[in-house]
């Protein structure tokens, strides 16, 4: 149960779909292995990268959750609740974890720089981020991948496109996505989704 | 009894799948007809950012400036949709006109179930929800949120396979009302955008994919000759009412090096593949809002049909 598990359960932390078992065995090996602190820290900086938010490594929410568990009545494995008692415990958890990270960040953003604060809403709100997978397709052998944009595909032995490849797939991204605003009746999704290309 | 209750059911159905029909031709009389301003949010994989709109519509058209309000400065000035300057230079080139106009209602009613499935709130405004479901595997679903009071989209999800979020387009604050011609100027270096030429070259029949799933139409085609290029690209695009897909096929020269790819960026995929043919090789590239499973098969379908109608 040590390594593997571990793994997945503060990767379900980082989704907000962790029990509050695995939030407290998380917090525990935190607490005790500094690997498991770095492997906490590096998910926290690769979802903070991937929206172009500053990363303060210095905000560690870790104490403050763990404080608002300990107050929590220990959750009882063995005995049988109904269906609605546990989802019940579950938004009571849920809730208090939110409230926890509120609090603590409040506390060190206190006569710090604004803009801290970046994490937190990223926290408190879950569900904001959704892990987006292409549909399954059966990989196809020599399938190249295309450094400035997330390939679905397998990434490994396959050969780079080249350079003017590149370009001309992100020349017609843009193509594609500027054809579909024209219309007597423009629609601003279709613009929102040319915009964020040139975010890249 | 139960039957009665069976009978009442089959017919809210009924009325609730009518009641989105009426909302989705709101909606794009909305989106023809209303002026206002506002700010909005839009994410997708990758990529979260805020943006404000300022949009009038009048007897002459609807005249639209964005611009987005995180990172970098940016800006995108737009009359009917078409981009009249741009901060970043994009392509520099307008995409053509729609050459085969199409009732985007009628497609869409053939590929998705559109119904009404409650009321909520989004920018301080109240919205009817729409759930938009395919009706095959080979397109997103989407739920809209209508402004209950005018129709306009305030926001919109698109929903993959068991649901995941694809991307989601979101107003945080509008105003609806006409404005002063002053709010729709630049503010950034707008660079112009050079217009289309009208029809391009001839086009004919070649490179038509023998498959494209059920309830898509060809809404454009092209054949035009990129600055930079000596060949001439060959260029379609189609729809189903909400989704689309464009089509492109370059020759390749000899001397040109060029890989099967497939990428994903957010709700798009792009997907290129090597085609040899007798009179040389060419690069066939699908992108759109449709399955990247779809997207392969439409472009292994891909006839060249060239050379005989040259014969």
């Amino acid at each position: 149960m040590r390594s593997e598990s571990l793994q997945e359960s503060i990767s379900a932390l980082m989704d907000d779909e962790a029990e509050q078992l695995e939030v407290r065995r998380v917090l525990q090996a935190t607490d005790q292995d500094p690997a498991v602190r770095g492997t906490w820290e590096r998910y926290q900086l690769a979802r903070a990268v991937m929206h172009k938010e500053p990363w303060q490594a210095k905000v560690d929410l870790s104490a403050g959750i763990a404080a608002a568990l300990a107050n929590e009545p220990a959750p009882r494995a063995s005995t049988r609740l109904s269906t609605a008692w546990q989802t019940l415990g579950k938004v009571a958890v849920a809730a208090s974890v939110t409230v926890a990270v509120l609090v603590g960040v409040r506390m060190v953003n206190q006569g710090s720089v604004p803009g801290e604060s970046a994490i937190v809403a990223e926290r408190s709100a879950p569900a904001a981020v959704e892990q987006v997978q292409a549909p399954a397709v059966a990989s196809q052998p020599g399938t190249a991948v295309l450094a400035g944009f997330q390939s679905s595909g397998d990434a490994q032995a396959t050969p780079a496109a080249p350079a003017w490849q590149e370009q001309r797939i992100g020349d017609y991204l843009r193509q594609h996505a500027e054809s579909a605003t024209q219309s007597p009746a423009p629609q601003l999704v279709p613009q929102a989704r040319a915009a964020s290309l040139d975010d890249q | 009894m139960r039957w009665a209750g069976l009978a009442g059911c089959l017919i809210s159905a009924v009325v609730s799948a009518d009641e989105a029909q009426d909302w989705l031709s709101r909606m794009t009389e909305a989106s023809r007809e209303l002026s206002f301003r506002g700010a909005f949010v839009y994410e997708r994989t990758g990529s979260f950012t805020t943006h404000q709109i300022w949009r009038s519509a009048g007897s002459d058209g609807v005249t639209e400036r964005l611009v987005q309000s995180d990172g970098p400065a940016q800006e995108w000035l737009r009359r009917d949709g078409r981009l009249v300057c741009s901060s970043t230079a994009g392509t520099g080139l307008n995409p053509h006109e729609a050459s085969q106009p199409v009732d985007e209602l009628e497609l869409l009613l053939a590929s998705y179930a559109p119904r009404v499935i409650g009321a909520t709130r989004v920018a301080a405004r109240p919205v009817t929800v729409l759930a938009v479901e395919p009706r095959d595997a080979h397109r997103y679903a989407y739920e809209l949120y209508l402004d209950s009071e005018t129709g306009l989209l305030l926001k919109s999800l698109m929903l993959g396979d068991r649901g995941t979020l694809m991307e989601r387009f979101q107003f945080a604050w509008l105003e609806m009302g006409s404005m002063s011609d002053g709010l729709l100027e630049t503010d950034t270096d707008c660079v112009p955008m050079e217009r289309a030429r009208a029809g391009g070259d001839r086009v004919g029949d070649a490179w038509q994919p023998a498959w494209v799933p059920q309830g898509f139409r060809m809404q454009s085609e092209a054949s035009e000759t990129a600055p930079g290029s000596n060949t001439p690209t060959l260029s379609r695009t189609y729809t189903d009412g909400l989704a689309r897909f464009s089509l492109f096929v370059d020759k390749l020269d000899d001397m040109q090096r060029a890989e099967d790819v497939r990428a994903q960026v957010g709700p798009t995929v792009a997907v290129s593949r090597k085609l040899t043919m007798p009179d040389g090789a060419f690069l066939a590239t699908l992108v759109g809002e449709i399955p990247a499973a779809t997207a392969e098969r439409i472009l292994a379908s891909l006839m060249p049909m060239q050379t005989e109608a040259q014969q």
